[in-house]
């Protein structure tokens, strides 16, 4: 787990998006924040970080996903989640 | 002392501007920080010594709470410090409250004395509840005590917010304590937003209050139009008292060089409970957002999915169960009253819709009538928000959805014959000229509630340029020419 790449976890992360928002042609960049992706709310993100844990093995916190401020700092979140995990 | 005081705009303000960067200039930025600390506790105590003591007293509290927090990051001293801050918060504003309910539910007697609510308990009780639930997950830390003071005390945000986060604010602190200033050159920027809450204040929430007050002292009275009259008018005037005190506060924080959340956004075009609540006291939604909705919806999903729950069930408890507690909680934050529990519930229940529409993969609704659904909403909520009791609401809300009659008044009987409608005897608008000068009002102040964009929002792209002085140079000389008695900013209650 501890060798899954930035760019591994955009593309789960993208997969996971395209289908919490029914939308195949959503594209995530570091820069993307929620507010550019219509429908996204408390309840959504909820879903999010959900598909996260299963898809990566790992245990996130609400709050702190609630404080990120675009998809770069999530991604860099979903790192340190990863490698936490890998080190227990 | 208000905002709109002219003591506090042509005195306190100026002169406080002044010595803090005088301070900086000649002393050192931990010399401004006491500075600031000193202005603020002046601010609050000019309003009343006593409950400056008592502020004071539970932000040191807090802070004993968050060094050892910092140290121990025990979830069980976590729980005692929010119980302590609860408490304080229970104690001076659900106090009578409670015993008149428990009165009712057991019939014995309580003597109960008139309630004062410390002024702001409610925002900076809910700002250091969040700070030491940070510091105990390991993500704040323990700043020196006069960070950690001026972090709850600054004036700006000291009385309604905006609710800041810790984290927002702790680096801009520390570095003023090393004298530099993260958003040091935007007195303009800050000056121009503070102008335009003032005007919002002054120009706009105060000239709809007195129509919203008469209307309001009705409610049995009221006629089908007086009463959409009255919910159109509450709803316009709490919207630019609260967004206009907003602005001003992010205005005055950035002439301080602070940069402060904001609040609002446009919250009056949008077109779902979901999206109004994005918008609407944004500070307030993600406090209740991060603190409470989430991680209890959290560990429902969780329990949900691994007991393979589904359908309805998993509605009521991953969906329905959070919103609706929350949105209990957020009502009861604003007031002690079945007013604004049952504000809350509508709220609650208007996104519980909202949600179940999604869920259920329902066909998108037109534009229009989506948001002409979410202001009907927010109109029921926004008439039990006001009310001074839930029968005042019940009147209320009768005469706008099932009126006896749809009538004119006396007055307009000429218009009355032509469109083919009754006239009769209205309370409110008996007088053609009270009646045309709010209809007036609410026809050119609800346009300008959906398009004006909230400066706050991105303070630093205002630029000093021939443009904005000619927006803001007849503003300002019309508030001032209304500055006059200052009225109270509404959320002051909370």
């Amino acid at each position: 787990m501890s060798e899954l790449t930035r760019a591994e976890i955009q593309s789960d992360l993208q997969e996971i998006f395209r289908r919490i928002f029914n939308n195949e042609d959503l594209v995530l960049s570091d820069s993307t924040t929620s507010a550019e992706i219509p429908g996204w709310d408390s309840l959504q993100q909820i879903k999010i970080i959900l598909a996260c844990e299963k898809k990566l093995n790992i245990r996130l916190r609400a709050r702190d996903i609630n404080a990120l401020e675009n998809m770069g700092e999530m991604i860099d979140h979903l790192i340190a989640a990863v490698n936490k995990a890998s080190r227990k | 002392m208000l905002f709109t005081d002219p003591v506090f705009i042509f005195a306190f303000l100026p002169i406080s501007l002044v010595l803090f960067h005088l301070a900086r200039r000649y002393r050192s930025g931990k010399f401004a920080i006491w500075f600031l600390l000193v202005a603020s506790a002046f601010f609050y105590g000019y309003w009343s010594v006593k409950y400056l003591a008592l502020l004071l007293s539970q932000i040191l509290i807090n802070y004993l709470f968050a060094q050892q927090l910092g140290r121990s990051q025990s979830k069980r001293l976590l729980w005692l410090a929010i119980g302590v801050n609860l408490l304080l918060l229970g104690y001076f504003k659900y106090r009578n409250f409670f015993l008149e309910n428990l009165s009712i539910l057991t019939g014995w007697q309580f003597h109960l004395a008139a309630l004062f609510v410390p002024l702001g308990i409610s925002f900076h009780t809910f700002q250091q509840i969040t700070y030491l639930t940070d510091v105990a997950d390991g993500e704040e830390d323990v700043p020196p005590l006069p960070q950690y003071i001026l972090f709850v005390m600054f004036f700006p945000q000291l009385i309604a917010g905006p609710i800041v986060l810790h984290r927002e604010m702790g680096r801009q602190l520390a570095s003023l304590a090393e004298n530099r200033l993260l958003h040091g050159n935007s007195f303009g920027p800050g000056f121009t937003v503070f102008c335009f809450g003032l005007f919002k204040k002054v120009c706009l929430a105060d000239n709809l209050a007195n129509f919203v007050d008469t209307t309001f002292q009705w409610p049995l009275h009221l006629q089908f139009l007086e009463a959409w009259f009255a919910a159109v008018g509450y709803a316009l005037q709490l919207y630019f008292d609260f967004s206009g005190y907003s602005d001003m506060a992010v205005g005055l924080g950035l002439m301080f060089g602070f940069l402060l959340p904001f609040n609002f956004n446009t919250p009056f075009a949008a077109t779902s409970m979901t999206e109004y609540w994005k918008r609407w006291h944004i500070t307030m939604t993600r406090f209740f957002t991060m603190y409470c909705y989430s991680p209890m919806a959290l560990a429902a999903h969780r329990v949900v999915d691994q007991r393979n729950i589904t359908g309805v069930r998993m509605f009521a408890l991953c969906i329905a169960a959070p919103t609706v507690i929350t949105f209990l909680a957020s009502g009861l934050w604003h007031g002690a009253g079945w007013t604004f529990i049952v504000f809350g519930l509508v709220n609650g229940v208007g996104l519980l819709i909202n949600h179940a529409w999604r869920e259920a993969k329902m066909p998108r609704l037109p534009g229009v009538v989506a948001w002409f659904l979410t202001m009907i909403t927010i109109l029921v909520t926004l008439v039990y928000f006001r009310s001074e009791s839930l029968a005042q609401a019940h009147a209320i809300l009768k005469s706008m959805f099932l009126p006896g009659q749809i009538a004119l008044p006396l007055w307009a009987d000429g218009i009355a014959s032509r469109v083919g409608l009754p006239v009769t005897f209205f309370e409110v608008f008996q007088a053609a000229n009270f009646t045309a000068h709010y209809v007036c009002l609410l026809l050119l102040f609800a346009p300008l509630a959906i398009l004006l964009p909230n400066p706050a929002m991105q303070p630093n792209i205002v630029r000093p340029s021939v443009t904005t002085a000619l927006v803001m140079a007849p503003m300002l000389w019309l508030t001032l020419g209304w500055l006059g008695e200052p009225r109270t900013f509404l959320y002051f209650q909370f």
